[in-house]
């Protein structure tokens, strides 16, 4: 007896568990000069999440060497690249074919400060001036920037840890302006895509 | 009991408690630096905690010195304040001055008390020629649901209020069933957020709730200014459909449901007003500094077709039906000379929002009768010791 009894109570302590709870409202208000507004009848998630005038998404795949334009700059992106609309502060923004993605940016802080932060997204050491001035470079906009790779567990854009992550990346000074082109994918994805990046870099004009 | 009443009413519990407030402010007043206003006053003032642990450091280690809660040392306070300056106090008319300016305290005390559990704090924003009959709260959250017409305008607005939105769980392992008693649908809510921005994402960017056409949204750092906070959610409908809500969002979520488009947003909390305002014009003055120097909002107040203009500026506000609104700042920020400029009125509904005022004045007025009294009398017994040489 005593068992039934410690196994009903049992089956209806774990049926409490896997229950949802349910909140019930009978709240209503007085419609009110926001409610008076018209709204969009249809929106997208792009209407509602992105600032009213952000060119639409466009999905179109770009073939290898065609030319594009975008956030007032030409360029020729990589095959397979998809666009994505520009966002506050990616003024060209691509999703590449294995997920990764490539953007560019014009930011402010100097070159090295920047190329620093990067290194400590992928839980690298910071460089000093000298070993700034040793890197690679690549033109862009008619300026050498500066050429970064690098492999780490990334940490990025108030997100949880990505293990085993790659960044390409540029600065340069250009008019007053610091430019960054910053592509971050897997490693394979990276190696796939280096020349498309350099390619991208060197082709970009305003 | 005798020593209970004895322990309630002595001058050294008055003497405890007023140090305890002073020190409670003391830290709540450095804290707030660091954590924000917000929730500094939930830590400190709020019934809820008994006991506080003020956020001291020694080489980044918090030092553990428990103090009482800031409100329930008022309530404390107001307990000997009454039972030792008004009950058990001798009376006469030697001590009508004492009596009343206790009243006073204690009608301050209890005028934070009415404050504290019965007044609502929300604002309005307004443009110049703009006209708003509704107010936000400042840090609380609804989930509305409005029955649109073929305009997309709202006829009738459903809410599950903040006391339910508080209560959906962080994560995606516990949703809870939203259910609205004049709705045909309902919801699955989980994920919700104190601080979001909504993303694309892609195979290698996820967010912190499933994604949706694209978009999930993305956890940040919680700004200790509560009210820059921008909150999120995932919902599931019992149509099928996914939604993220977000209290930045452009525009609402709209879904189709039986021939009928009900539009669904997460929002700070409205309440309607009875009347409206009109925001006709609006001056910001600066010092050659940059510091503000003054606002001044000139609206014009409707009601039932009947308009009144008043000027609100600082240390001004306008009193109508319960609502008090205060100039509390304005924008564009970056906005200058010729562009069209927002204010900002806080609106406060506060039942005691007179008290404090009328607190000073009856503490004000016991004073004088006391220190009046004390004055007469001893002009008098110094005339009597002239006489009598």
């Amino acid at each position: 007896m005593k068992i039934l009894l410690f196994g009903v109570l049992g089956c209806l302590f774990l049926a409490s568990c896997g229950e949802k709870q349910e909140l019930t409202s009978s709240e209503t208000r007085a419609v009110t000069t926001l409610d008076e507004r018209p709204i969009p009848l249809s929106p997208t998630s792009a209407d509602r999440f992105e600032p009213p005038g952000t060119p639409k998404a466009e999905s179109t795949e770009h073939v290898h060497g065609e030319s594009a334009a975008k956030g007032g700059f030409t360029y020729t992106a990589g095959e397979g690249w998809t666009a994505k609309p520009k966002t506050q502060f990616r003024l060209v923004n691509y999703v590449l074919p294995a997920g990764g993605e490539i953007y560019l940016s014009i930011t402010g802080g100097g070159v090295l400060p920047n190329l620093n932060r990067w290194l400590g997204q992928f839980g690298q050491e910071k460089i000093s001036e000298s070993e700034l001035a040793q890197m690679p470079t690549v033109t862009i906009l008619g300026e050498e920037g500066v050429l970064v790779e690098v492999t780490g567990a990334y940490a990025g854009m108030g997100k949880s840890k990505q293990d085993n992550m790659s960044l390409l990346g540029t600065l340069a000074e250009v008019d007053g302006q610091l430019i960054s082109v910053k592509l971050i994918a897997t490693p394979d994805e990276t190696k796939e895509q280096k020349a498309a990046f350099i390619t991208f870099c060197e082709s970009l004009a305003k | 009991m005798k020593t209970l009443f004895n322990f309630l009413t002595s001058l050294r519990l008055a003497s405890v408690l007023l140090l305890l407030l002073m020190v409670l402010t003391f830290f709540g007043t450095i804290e707030q630096v660091d954590h924000g206003l917000y929730a500094t006053i939930n830590k400190y003032f709020t019934w809820k905690n008994y006991i506080v642990l003020p956020d001291i450091r020694i080489n980044g280690k918090l030092l553990p010195i428990p103090l009482p809660g800031a409100y329930w040392v008022c309530v404390l306070l107001f307990i000997n304040m009454f039972m030792g300056g008004i009950v058990r106090i001798r009376k006469g008319w030697k001590k009508a001055g004492i009596i009343v300016s206790h009243f006073g305290i204690l009608l301050m005390l209890l005028g934070g008390f009415v404050t504290h559990h019965f007044s609502e704090r929300g604002y309005m924003s307004l443009y110049e020629g703009e006209t708003s009959n509704f107010v936000q709260s400042y840090h609380d959250h609804s989930i509305e649901i409005s029955l649109l017409n073929d305009q997309g305008t709202a006829e009738e607005v459903y809410v599950f209020p903040h006391e339910i939105t508080s209560k959906i769980s962080k994560d995606g392992k516990t949703p809870v069933k939203l259910v609205h008693e004049k709705l045909p649908f309902s919801f699955e809510a989980s994920h919700y957020l104190k601080n979001c921005r909504p993303r694309m994402v892609g195979p290698i960017m996820a967010g912190q709730t499933p994604s949706v056409d694209g978009y999930a949204l993305f956890a940040v750092a919680t700004d200790k200014a509560d009210e820059a906070n921008l909150n999120g959610c995932y919902l599931k409908s019992s149509t099928g459909e996914e939604i993220l809500l977000f209290s930045g969002a452009f525009t609402p979520h709209v879904i189709d449901h039986e021939g009928k488009k009900y539009a669904i947003a997460l929002r700070k909390s409205i309440w309607p007003m009875p009347f409206s305002v009109q925001l006709d014009d609006f001056n910001a003055e600066f010092f050659p500094t940059g510091k503000p120097k003054k606002f001044e909002s000139y609206v014009t107040r409707i009601e039932n077709e009947i308009t009144n203009k008043v000027k609100i500026y600082m240390n001004h506000p306008m009193r109508y039906e319960g609502f008090t609104f205060f100039q509390a700042s304005w924008g564009p920020p970056d906005g200058a000379p010729g562009d069209k400029l927002y204010s900002v009125f806080e609106v406060k509904q506060d039942p005691a929002d007179q008290w404090p005022l009328y607190a000073i004045l009856v503490t004000t007025a016991g004073l004088l009768v006391h220190f009046g009294y004390m004055l007469i009398a001893f002009i008098l017994r110094q005339t009597k010791k002239k006489e009598a040489k």
